[in-house]
Formats: C-alpha cells, sequence, structure tokens
C-alpha cells in the first residue's frame, strides 16, 4: 500500500540557507483540489514565518498493480545504460527528452547506437509519445516543460551514465 | 501551472536506484494520469532490464500570488516553531515552521500565540481540514489517520538549513 500524499513546501531565508516542511494529507483528492490546497495552506504557513516560500508539490502515490511489469531484473540490468530519446512539440520547435534506465541493448540496430526502428517495443513507446494514449476519444498526452503536447520523436538512442 | 510529472523509481541488478519521469498536462484527471502512468511503464518496462519499483504523480502548486512572499530581515530556517500533532490512530505528526515570525510566540514562554489570529487559522486548518471548495483536505499521518488534536506548538532551533552558497 502506497503511503498518503505528501505536501512539500520549500522555503529560503536571507542568508539563501533552504529547508522545507513536509506532511502529509488524505487520499483521493483531485488535481484541481490539490492546486487549491497547495496555496491556501501555503500562504497560512507564509502567514506566520519570515522566510519566503519557494515551491510547494504535492506527490501523489500511483498504482502500477494493472501494468504487466517484470518482477526480478535481469543479468544484464544496469544503470549505468540508458534509451536516450528526444522529442519536440513541432509547433514551438520545445524539444523534451526522456531517459530510460537499465536499457536493454536487444532494442538497438545492429552496428549502431540506435534504437531499432522496426522493433515493436520501439514502435510502442514512440507510439505513445507521439500520439498519446487513447481514453473514451480524448488522448493523454506527454507534454513539454510548457505544457504543450509532443507530437514527434527526434531520436532514440542508447547513452550512458557518466561513471 | 507547472505540468504533471510522472516519477518511476527503478532498480537494476545490483540494487542500485534511478528515476525515469513523463510529463502530462497540468489539467489533467488523477484518473487519466493514473490511467497513463500503467500505459507508459509497461512501455518502457519492455525496453528494460531493471525493475520498476514506484510511481508518484508530482504537481506544484502554482504560488504566483501568495501575499507578502518575501524574506524578512534576519530570517532564519533554524529558528523554526515545532508542532505536535495526535491523529485519531494515535500516532503523532510532526510539523515544523522555519524562520518563526518572533511575533507570533509569547513573551517568556516560547509557545506559539494561539490567540493571534494567523497562528489560529493556521493550525485550525491543520487540525479541522481546509476548505478547498469542492472537498475538504485533512492532514494525516502515515496511516491516513487525521489529526485528532494539538500536543503542542512551539519555538524551537536546530541545524535544518542547508546553505547554498
Amino acid at each position: 500500500m502506497s503511503l498518503q500524499p505528501q505536501v512539500t513546501i520549500s522555503w529560503v531565508d536571507d542568508k539563501e540557507k533552504t529547508t522545507t516542511t513536509k506532511f502529509r494529507i488524505l487520499t483521493g483528492y483531485t488535481t484541481a483540489e490539490l492546486n487549491t490546497y497547495g496555496f491556501a495552506i501555503a500562504q497560512l504557513f507564509k502567514d506566520i514565518s519570515t522566510a519566503k516560500i519557494t515551491d510547494v508539490s504535492i506527490s501523489v502515490g500511483l498504482d502500477l498493480s494493472l501494468a504487466s511489469l517484470k518482477t526480478v531484473a535481469t543479468t544484464f540490468a544496469d544503470w549505468f545504460t540508458k534509451l536516450f530519446v528526444q522529442a519536440r512539440d513541432v509547433s514551438e520547435g520545445v524539444i523534451t527528452k526522456y531517459f530510460v534506465p537499465t536499457f536493454d541493448e536487444a532494442n538497438i540496430s545492429s552496428g549502431s547506437d540506435v534504437a531499432n526502428a522496426a522493433d515493436a517495443e520501439v514502435i510502442a513507446l514512440q507510439t505513445l509519445i507521439e500520439d498519446g494514449l487513447a481514453d473514451g476519444g480524448i488522448f493523454i498526452h506527454p507534454v513539454t516543460d510548457y505544457n504543450q503536447n509532443v507530437d514527434a520523436v527526434d531520436f532514440m538512442r542508447e547513452n550512458f551514465r557518466k561513471s | 501551472m507547472m505540468p504533471i510529472q510522472i516519477i518511476y523509481t527503478v532498480y537494476d541488478k545490483r540494487g542500485k536506484r534511478a528515476t525515469t519521469s513523463v510529463k502530462l498536462g497540468s489539467s489533467e484527471t488523477m484518473a487519466r494520469v493514473q490511467l497513463f502512468a500503467v500505459a507508459w511503464a509497461d512501455a518502457i518496462d519492455n525496453l528494460m532490464g531493471g525493475v520498476i519499483r514506484s510511481a508518484v504523480a508530482l504537481l506544484q502548486a502554482s504560488i504566483a500570488g501568495l501575499v507578502g512572499n518575501v524574506v524578512g530581515t534576519n530570517a532564519d530556517v533554524e529558528e523554526i516553531a515545532e508542532m505536535q500533532f495526535d491523529s485519531v490512530n494515535g500516532k503523532p505528526i510532526y510539523i515544523t515552521v522555519p524562520a518563526i515570525n518572533e511575533n507570533k510566540v509569547l513573551n517568556d514562554t516560547g509557545v506559539l500565540d494561539e490567540t493571534d489570529t494567523d497562528v489560529a487559522a493556521l493550525l485550525a486548518a491543520l487540525v479541522e481540514g481546509l476548505d478547498v471548495g469542492t472537498d475538504t483536505v485533512y492532514v494525516v499521518d502515515t496511516g491516513g489517520g487525521e489529526v485528532a488534536d494539538v500536543v503542542y506548538a512551539r519555538e524551537a532551533s536546530r541545524n535544518s538549513g542547508t546553505r547554498k552558497v
């Protein structure tokens, strides 16, 4: 069972020292309610403090029980190896990047570091990025940092962490 | 508002931890976020050798209109108000407020002045919940037990700040 959602308020003082206030709230609120709460509770905290609030975030645990996930890491699974995907919002040209750790090199085109475009699993991820997920006729789209739909993958290739 | 970020925690064969994330529009509902989180998890799991252990949705509330949100002179995050609450399950809940305004503390006792309007408003929100229009949001313990009462609310000091420069 996941823990209750956590509210984190970030602060800074006049010497640029930072700290946080954290507490948990009940589950089951909508995103609109959480956004309203985040602002309102931050104001109440700010009213008794002389520090400045720099951020208010709320983390909500998600249920992955309906996903078909592996439960044991493969022998080749290495945090060091990643799949690097660059995609963009075509209309605005803003790019966004995805990194998938422990990337399986079986999905690479032979003789290169590029993900195999004919691989069904590579195609599935690319489709999810470019087309989104259908939900009753209204698609759920990945977005850039500016809330714009990502709609084109530039490339997908193997990458490595700096050691 | 900032996009909603779904963050997955992944472990490799040696137990080393990494994270990967994807962002969805800030207007998405939690139900759609949940739906997408499962689909994305399936998609990346097929390309990984590691194991996805958990996922969270991270929302960032807009604080653009906060009143008086500036740093006061001599504000110090190490001078705090510490508050303890009891939950209905008998568990303690600790919440701290950094750089407590000395005007909110009773002279010679170090206890927060609960007759102060701002102190009273914060304590009421934490103990009784905060009305957000369509629902009331309650603070809880890690098991989901709501706050029952305040045990204490007082001034304290600690090494709590991380210096940035």
